[in-house]
């Protein structure tokens, strides 16, 4: 249970948006499976078929369905607005510039 | 002296310290002033909140506007946080003066204080040994005395760590009644947001005033500690968390200390059989919860930013030089476990152990009222000589492990030295005891003599 092969490896780096070197990528291997290896202990207890939930029992909180209220830049200032928009690496105006997706 | 006057001179410490101690990655002098005067102004017309005259540190996870939020990471080294977190409104409003933000394991995801992106913390009593994590900059600087009090945060022992490693009392909250809004998550069902000071009773004011329902937090609850006399208090001696895993000296220690609680109430042996497996159940769970956490960290929005021809490309060349190598193990693990053909033998597994484990604490609290043991299974390490091994590190969460995936309350108090290192005893008590932990360990702090001196290299900084 606890192999995990460089296949294996690969396809969680994708999945995971990490294009790891061959260097790091043999160290993550060798912790991965040891570190699996150690917790697959978990594995040898008896439990019931349920799962958790949450840890807090509660309803899920819905909000009133209302329109949510937009500020507008030209009319008053909006500066949790503008500090989101500081924080963006590229943009053009008020746009987040990405590159291609496919 | 007035505030001004104190705040400047605990800004003067911190600069002092900085170099050598580490506990802070961002002061913020021209903020904690403008607010020390407005709140001197209000002292003086005696219209002033309950913690003015107070000042606080704050974890580098939590939100402050306008002020950088690294949570000690390369991903949000220049992240400026547009608005302020729950609890930092909550202390405005109460007229407390914040010093600057505090230094930490990367992300949070560390015990010693030694991950973060800033370099490692030091510890204020040995400026040679780490100082316990992650919550690291927030537990030095009240150990150092740099500000009054501290916020961290306790995912697996994050206030705990550093308050048993340097002496100081740490409590982690019930989950859910300390909301979670503006903190940069590590594990979503775990994470609380925690008070830390010298004085179990500071810890208890500072809950008192961060505590509440948030309709901003989805998993904050209306209930709120609940208030017992002290006496008649059954402590139980818990089997697992005195066994052979721990060094000896502390559990002889843990057990002198336990006597003082017979003049309340009376000490039971007790056992949590599943509290033994609590380091993989709550390791697979923070793997899941954070590779899930750490997906809103692409260059796109906010953060660390690396050009790329393709979306798959940027993001993933970003991620990779970004994140340190323990953020990266554990959101590989996390990936795996939760990945459809791995995820029924570890994610949905850990989560039937975990429902197990409360299970477990339930019935033991069903006999006792609060659970003893010690915090660490030893005092904090020399610097050179920690475990690289990731196993074993994670190994040193054995005794906070616990209770975090049970959403309980615990809290460390100092009340010993071996070697001239501090040993915290932890109470730990069902949901919603936290006013009786921190009763149990004002109780220590009145009968159990501790006393520690600073680094002498920091204290003559300090002069």
């Amino acid at each position: 249970m606890a192999e995990i092969t460089d296949e294996t490896l690969d396809r969680v780096a994708r999945v995971a948006r990490l294009s790891l070197t061959p260097a790091e990528k043999k160290a993550l291997h060798n912790d991965l499976e040891a570190i699996l290896k150690t917790f697959s202990e978990i594995q040898q207890i008896q439990v019931a078929d349920e799962e958790l939930y949450y840890v807090v029992d509660k309803v899920n909180p819905l909000r009133e369905d209302t329109a949510p209220t937009y500020c507008d830049p030209d009319k008053h200032k909006c500066s949790e607005k503008d500090g989101i928009m500081d924080n963006i690496p590229e943009k053009e105006g008020r746009l987040v510039k990405v590159p291609r997706g496919l | 002296m007035d505030l001004i006057q104190k705040v400047k001179a605990q800004l003067k410490l911190i600069e002092r310290t900085n170099p050598v101690l580490n506990a802070f990655i961002t002061t913020d002098a021209e903020g904690a002033l403008r607010q020390a005067e407005i709140v001197q102004d209000k002292i003086d017309k005696g219209k002033a909140g309950a913690f003015a005259g107070t000042t606080l540190a704050v974890k580098d996870n939590i939100c402050m506007k306008g002020l950088r939020c690294t949570a000690s990471s390369k991903v949000l080294e220049n992240y400026i946080a547009p608005y302020n977190a729950t609890v930092i409104e909550k202390l405005y409003k109460q007229d407390a003066v914040f010093l600057g933000k505090t230094n930490m394991d990367e992300f949070a995801a560390g015990g010693g204080g030694v991950s973060g992106y800033f370099g490692p913390v030091k510890n204020p009593l040995d400026l040679t040994r780490v100082p316990g994590g992650s919550s690291s900059g927030s537990g030095a600087a009240v150990a150092a005395g740099l500000c009054d009090m501290a916020l961290g945060s306790d995912t697996g022992g994050s206030i705990r760590a550093p308050a048993a490693f340097m002496g100081i009392c740490g409590l982690r909250p019930t989950y859910g009644t300390v909301s979670r809004y503006g903190i940069s998550d590590l594990s979503m069902s775990m994470d609380q947001i925690s008070p830390a000071a010298k004085k179990a009773a500071d810890c208890r004011t500072l809950l008192t005033k961060i505590n509440g329902y948030d309709e901003k937090d989805p998993v904050s609850v209306h209930e709120l500690p609940d208030k017992r006399e002290f006496e008649g208090i059954r402590f139980g001696l818990c089997k697992e968390f005195l066994d052979e895993r721990i060094d000896p000296k502390i559990v002889d220690m843990i057990m002198k200390t336990a006597k003082v609680f017979e003049d309340v109430g009376e000490l039971v042996e007790i056992s949590v059989p599943t509290a033994k497996y609590s380091v993989p159940i709550y390791y697979l769970t923070v793997f899941s919860e954070f590779a899930s956490a750490m997906q809103k960290f692409d260059g796109l929005k906010y953060g660390f930013s690396k050009k790329g021809d393709d979306m798959f490309e940027k993001i993933s060349s970003t991620r990779v030089e970004a994140m340190g190598s323990e953020v990266k193990r554990r959101v590989l693990l996390g990936t795996y476990i939760t990945m459809k053909e791995f995820r029924d033998s570890w994610y949905v597994r850990t989560l039937k152990v975990r429902k197990k484990l409360i299970s477990d604490f339930n019935t033991a609290f069903k006999k006792v009222d609060v659970l003893l043991g010690p915090t660490m299974p030893f005092v904090a390490w020399v610097y050179g000589k920690e475990i690289t091994d990731p196993v074993a590190n994670y190994m040193a969460d054995i005794l906070t492990a616990p209770q975090t995936p049970a959403g309980l309350p615990a809290g460390s108090v100092p009340c010993g030295t071996d070697n001239g290192m501090p040993v915290g005893l932890q109470v730990t008590g069902p949901r919603f005891s936290d006013m009786l932990i921190l009763d149990c360990m004002e109780h220590v702090q009145k009968n159990v003599s501790y006393d520690v001196k600073l680094d002498p290299q920091l204290e003559r900084l300090m002069r």
